[in-house]
């Protein structure tokens, strides 16, 4: 037990509190905001270490033992996914330099940056139901706050929409907690896993209980149909932001579904299974069309992002170790290349004032770096080798062939020709079509908003050509999170009752 | 490693095309590259034909037993040279064909990604290795098509052909999985025909990998996209869409044979796809006007000849296969590249304007002279060779297959002829031209000549290849060896006859057009006639017309909606488990003291008068009742200390929402009768939902709760007296500094807002 476990916490709470006591120096805060992001990355990264060598890390919160007290656990699933999220928020802060404008930033905006980066990787590490609902509220509130500070009506009216049901969730969520509390009398999760599981005579009444648990968490992922809020408010979002959404937010709500589909609720896993194939396959289909329907750049990367998830659910639907690993690239695969993609949006709209693709076009003779870095981010996520969605799609196919879900696999392959379609749509029209306005005066880009772009681009190209060594952690956390009995030992030690 | 070398050259060549300035020179150096590849696989052919092929692998997904893996083997090879062989010459032309303009570093540096690629697809021995390099050559088509990318057609023809050939692409990726799920293995050299044949998988596999392959060499009903790419520039149409990138699709046939051949779909679908490709290309060819689309046409009805000869999958017919790739790779590239020059020479390729154009144009009738006659299929080019030895498969074979794609052969000489006939006569007659019609460079002429002359010399001298580049083809395609030996005269016999026959029609045919062909041109052209553009149309404007219907019909934009669903999912899904489980709810609740009943009384009464009052301060009142009506039921249950956090709680609240409405306009209307009963119906099911949810969880405490060790050790451990206190500050600790980090965001953005918005101002 180290405190290493608990600095991907600590850290962002620092920075925040560091940055908030120095708001009155707005010259202070984006080098304040980079350094912790930096500081983050490194504690992530050197967790991922320590987790792949020496095993699931536990730190119990104030020495109470579990089950009693709260604890912060590490697994493989949690280690990645805290990794990628540090280095989505440097992203993020990096590319935020000289964007984001001096209201914003006076208003605590690299501050907010790591509030939500704390909740986001509390939520990734916390090994206690009700303090994942705490971490839920932490990132809720920061989400909200960055998406209206510094706006106008259309961010007001979005914000209201993504608070108002988001907070229908977190009430489903709190209730869940409720009920399970009431029926198993604990809050540790690998308290909950064995207590749920011993209960042979109730166990069609835990999935009552889980339900609400689907509802929660599947309105945080933005599954079908519960995903309204997302495309009603990513889109008004400063691209930084957006970006930052886009890549972790709904994560989150994917990755408590793994985690509770895997951990807890897997006493009755014929029925939920079943209902999560359902509702993924309807998500990767409805969202696919969403984005086929529209022609705003940011509109349709955010219905993208509901599609996707539904791959990443799949993967739990299918629930083979292949199957939860491959969720789990998936996920990875596609924070790197959406994350880009609403990099390149903002880099468009502040280059040509504008995210509809009627008014753009001309990008790739204009800026042959930036169509490079596009096409190569959305090439990766319509899945096209050797990049990174190819082998996440490859994945995923081949789980879905195993497991004899052939229908699932076409589903799978019919909707990623359909990301082609609108991926190749705004390539066309921003990329190649002439410029309708013909010559455009453009604005200026700075070179801090290029490095991650080329980062993220060069890391989607990494995860297709390096596969295999991406790949290991995240078979290994398939193989926890389909064996559920190391995290249990792990958390209750080795004489769990 | 070699192999590895070959391809890796060619890729470290694209940055050099985009790096070297725009002189002649340019196309000759980066051609090096290629004829050195060509070379180096010359050199392996001996391997090759001894049974010991070139193999190299390295692993890439071995925890998926995915290898990088190449293996030049005849049928390889003999791809490998056309790609490598023709790729130089069209490097040349490229360069003479820009003749200096912008971007032409461009369109060299994506032929030379794209040569890169297929030389991946042919050579690759993984089949997963084989796809990644298969959407490569997809991924730098659409490239290529697109390449001027100011024209809406290009861009429209690009996106057509990859979506068409992606779709195909992803049966495909499907059909590989099945495949290695079947075999056992993603290496191709180690599959077996049995394992895959006693798979249930074979057939799925089957189908799927003959739809990638299909779409991907035009086979009707896909063939559509490629007379569609001729928007390309024409060193792209010469190379992609005739030489090399729509014989993927063979290759893929010609090296899955062995493994899938035996399986009983294959002889029926690929003979009839092949038969009616050919038919259908050869019948369209002689409908076009257009030097290219005639070009196109001919080509889709070439894939078509050599699909269906891979289908009857005989020796003999698996030899024509072999020699027709090459012949045909010979003449077509010869009259692409040729018409490439006519349009730069007269400004047109539409063949009614142009005539008599062999005195200006001598080296161009040339090289148009020796391609037609390889399309003729009649004379001493390869070509005649490929399609003589197809002949007498179809004779041999003796099953309806066999008559069918005899019929198709006779069928589509005639009409192939006609087309050659049409492509000479703008070379005869009186001179006619948009433009002055003049010669092309070296640099244009250089590759369709070159072309040309091989397509004769390699008939009059066909020793060169049997042993060694023909026979192991044939073999890796039949999976055993095979003897070859060509001859250009076989003496007077029934498939001469044959030949002489359809060519023989063909060329009345061909002085005959267009007369002979205005009806069934106006039937083709006639708006109800199903063609592949306008189902392919169909289905993508069909599709987004139902993208926006669904989203128009989900994403309203009303929050009222998005939270009626939400809602109505979660009661949904509660409902269908509770029914599921089945288990029965206690009674006690209907019977409770009298005080409890008053209680709940004043909660209900709160709640609808809050509903129902359209006075908003009526309304919070109703509402604080309902909280101090829920405060004692905490003290009556227990919770004291809860009690009085949710009074204090409940007052602030309601003294907080009377200072804002007091600001707020009135309330006048709550929207129509029929959307508030709705709006109540969503909310009681919601409320009665929940309280079957409540009730139904009594009864199924399992185990001591946690609870009872926060009062054993709150005081002895903690050191304290008061244990929802210790609970908060150090049980639960970092719950507590959660919260504290969210109701103090809360406050900072409320501080901000005011903040900015002031700042704005």
């Amino acid at each position: 037990m180290t405190l290493l476990t608990a600095l991907p916490v600590i850290l962002p709470l620092a920075t925040a509190v560091a940055g908030l006591l120095l708001l009155s120096r707005p010259r202070w805060q984006a080098p304040i905001g980079l350094a912790g992001a930096l500081a983050l990355l490194a504690a992530a990264a050197a967790l991922l270490v320590r987790t792949w060598r020496d095993g699931i890390q536990v730190i119990e919160v104030g020495g109470w033992p579990a089950p009693f007290g709260i604890v912060l656990v590490s697994d493989m699933l949690s280690a990645v996914m805290v990794t990628v999220a540090a280095a989505v928020g440097l992203a993020a802060t990096v590319y935020s330099f000289r964007v984001v404008d001096a209201g914003r930033i006076s208003a605590g905006y690299y501050a907010l940056i790591h509030v939500l980066l704390m909740g986001v990787c509390g939520a990734f590490l916390s090994g206690d139901i009700f303090n994942l609902y705490v971490w839920f509220e932490v990132m809720l509130m920061a989400s909200f706050v960055l998406l209206v500070i510094g706006g106008e009506r259309p961010q007001f009216e979005a914000g209201l929409k993504y608070v108002a049901l988001n907070l229908l969730g977190s009430v489903g969520f709190l209730s869940g907690v409720g009920l399970l509390y009431g029926a198993a009398g604990t809050l540790n999760m690998a308290d909950l896993a064995v207590r749920v599981g011993e209960a042979d005579a109730d166990a069609r009444y835990y999935t009552v209980v889980a339900m609400l648990f689907l509802v929660a968490f599947g309105l945080k992922a933005a599954v079908f149909p519960l995903y309204f809020w997302l495309p009603a408010s990513y889109h008004t979002a400063p691209a930084p932001v957006a970006a930052l959404f886009a890549g972790l937010l709904t994560k989150v709500g994917v990755y408590s579904l793994l985690r509770v589909f895997t951990l807890i609720f897997t006493q009755d896993t014929g029925y939920t299974r079943e209902l999560l194939l359902w509702i993924s396959a309807a998500t990767m289909v409805s969202g696919v069309l969403g984005a086929a329907a529209h022609q705003d750049m940011k509109r349709i990367l955010s219905f993208h992002i509901i599609s996707q998830i539904g791959y990443m659910t799949m993967g739990l639907a299918l629930a083979t170790p292949l199957a939860l690993g491959g969720a789990l690239f998936y996920m990875v695969h596609n924070i790197i290349a959406k994350t880009n993609l609403f990099f390149v949006a903002g880099v468009v709209r502040r280059l040509r004032g504008s995210y509809e693709l009627k008014d753009l076009g001309g990008l790739a003779r204009a800026h042959p770096w930036l169509a490079a870095a596009f096409f190569v981010s959305a090439f990766s996520l319509a899945g096209v080798p050797p990049l990174s969605g190819f082998f996440a799609k490859f994945i995923m196919v081949r789980a879905a062939i195993e497991t004899r879900e052939y229908a699932v696999a076409g589903v799978m392959l019919g909707v990623g020709l359909l990301t082609l379609f609108s991926m190749v749509k705004i390539w066309t029209e921003a990329f190649l079509k002439p410029s309708p306005g013909g010559a455009v005066s453009e604005g200026a880009v700075g070179a801090a908003s290029w490095v991650p772009v080329i980062a993220f681009a060069l890391l989607a190209i990494a995860m297709g050509v390096g596969a295999e060594w991406w790949w290991r952690p995240m078979e290994l956390a398939g193989q926890q999170l389909f064996d559920r009995t190391g995290y249990i030992e792990a958390v209750l030690g080795g004489g769990a009752r | 490693m070699g192999l590895v070398v070959a391809i890796a050259a060619v890729f470290l060549a694209v940055p050099l095309a985009l790096l070297l300035p725009a002189r002649r020179w340019r196309g000759l150096l980066l051609a090096a590259v290629p004829a050195g590849v060509f070379a180096y696989f010359v050199s392996l052919l001996d391997r090759a034909a001894e049974g010991r092929p070139l193999a190299w692998s390295a692993e890439w997904f071995p925890s998926l037993g995915v290898e990088l893996a190449f293996r030049a083997d005849g049928l390889a090879l003999l791809f490998g040279l056309l790609i490598a062989g023709i790729g130089a010459f069209i490097l040349v032309y490229a360069e003479a064909y820009m003749a200096g303009k912008p971007g032409a570093g461009r369109l060299e540096a994506t032929l030379l990604a794209f040569m890169g690629a297929m030389l991946g697809v042919v050579l690759a021995d993984d089949v997963i290795t084989l796809f990644v390099a298969w959407e490569l050559t997809s991924v730098t088509s659409f490239l290529l098509i697109s390449f001027e990318q100011e024209k809406l057609k290009a861009r429209k023809a690009a996106v057509q052909a990859l979506l068409v050939t992606g779709a195909g692409g992803l049966a495909l990726l499907a059909g590989l999985v099945v495949l290695g799920q079947a075999a056992g293995t993603y290496r191709v050299s180690a599959m077996s025909a049995e394992a895959v044949a006693g798979s249930s998988l074979a057939t799925g596999a089957l189908v799927l990998v003959l739809l990638g392959a299909f779409t991907k060499s035009a086979q009707v009903p896909f063939h559509f996209w490629l007379p569609g790419a001729m928007a390309a520039p024409t060193p792209v149409s010469a190379y992609l869409h005739s030489a090399t990138m729509v014989k993927a699709g063979v290759y893929l046939l010609a090296r899955l044979h062995p493994v899938l051949g035996d399986l009983e779909g294959w002889r029926p679908a690929v003979v009839s796809a092949g038969a009616a490709t050919l038919a259908v290309g050869a019948f369209v060819a002689v409908h076009e006007r257009d030097l290219k689309r005639i070009l196109a046409f001919t080509t889709v009805g070439a894939l078509g000849f050599l699909t269906m000869l891979l289908g009857l999958g005989t020796e003999l017919a698996i030899k024509a296969a072999m020699v027709f790739v090459a012949g045909h790779a010979l003449y077509k590239g010869a009259l692409f590249m040729a018409a490439g020059a006519i349009d730069h020479g007269t400004g047109t390729r539409m063949v009614d304007e142009l005539g008599g154009l062999r005195r200006a144009m001598p080296w161009t009738f040339a090289a148009v002279a020796a391609g037609s006659i390889g399309l003729a299929g009649f004379g001493p080019v390869l070509a005649f060779i490929g399609k003589e030895a197809a002949l007498e498969a179809g004779l041999e074979d003796g099953g309806a297959a066999g008559g069918w794609a005899l019929a198709a052969i006779v069928f589509s000489g005639a009409l192939f002829t006609a087309a050659a006939v049409v492509l000479l006569r703008p070379f005869f007659g009186a001179e006619r031209a948009p433009g002055h019609p003049h010669e092309g460079s070296a640099g244009l002429l250089a590759g369709p000549l070159a072309l040309g002359a091989l397509s004769f010399g390699l008939a009059l001298a066909p020793g060169v290849i049997e042993g060694r580049l023909i026979a192991p083809a044939a073999a890796a395609v039949a999976g055993e060896p095979v003897k070859v030996s060509l001859k250009l005269w076989h003496g007077f016999n029934t498939a001469l006859g044959l030949s002489a026959l359809s060519v023989g029609g063909g060329v009345l045919l061909g002085f005959a057009v267009p007369r002979a062909t205005a009806l069934t041109g106006r039937l083709m052209g006639a708006r109800w006639f199903p063609s592949g553009p306008k189902v392919y149309d169909w289905l993508y404007y069909g599709m987004q017309r139902l993208a926006r219907f669904h989203t128009v019909w989900m994403q309203r934009g009303y929050l009222r909606g998005y939270i009626a669903v939400v809602l109505l999912t979660f009661v949904g899904l509660a409902w269908a488990a509770l029914v599921r489980w089945g288990g029965s709810i206690e009674r006690d609740w209907l019977t409770p003291a009298f005080y409890e009943a008053a209680v709940a009384a004043t909660i209900v009464a709160g709640a609808t008068t809050a509903i129902v009052h359209m006075s908003r301060l009526a309304a919070v009142t109703a509402l604080g009742a309902v909280g101090f009506g829920v405060a004692i039921v905490y003290a009556l249950f227990g919770a004291p200390d809860l009690a009085l956090t949710q009074i204090v709680m409940e007052t602030l609240t309601v003294m907080l929402f009377v200072l804002v409405f007091y600001r707020l306009p009135k309330l006048v209307d709550r929207g129509p009768m029929r959307r508030r009963l709705r709006d109540g119906a969503i909310a009681l099911a919601v409320g009665v939902t929940m309280t079957v949810l409540v009730l139904a969880s009594l009864g199924h405490q399992q185990g001591q709760p946690i609870s009872s060790y926060f009062g054993e050790t709150a005081y002895l451990e903690a050191f304290g007296k008061n244990v929802v206190n210790v609970i908060l500050v150090d049980f639960r600790s970092l719950d507590t500094l959660g919260e504290i980090v969210v109701l103090g965001t809360a406050a900072f953005g409320v501080f901000a807002l005011l903040r900015v918005r002031r700042w704005s101002r």
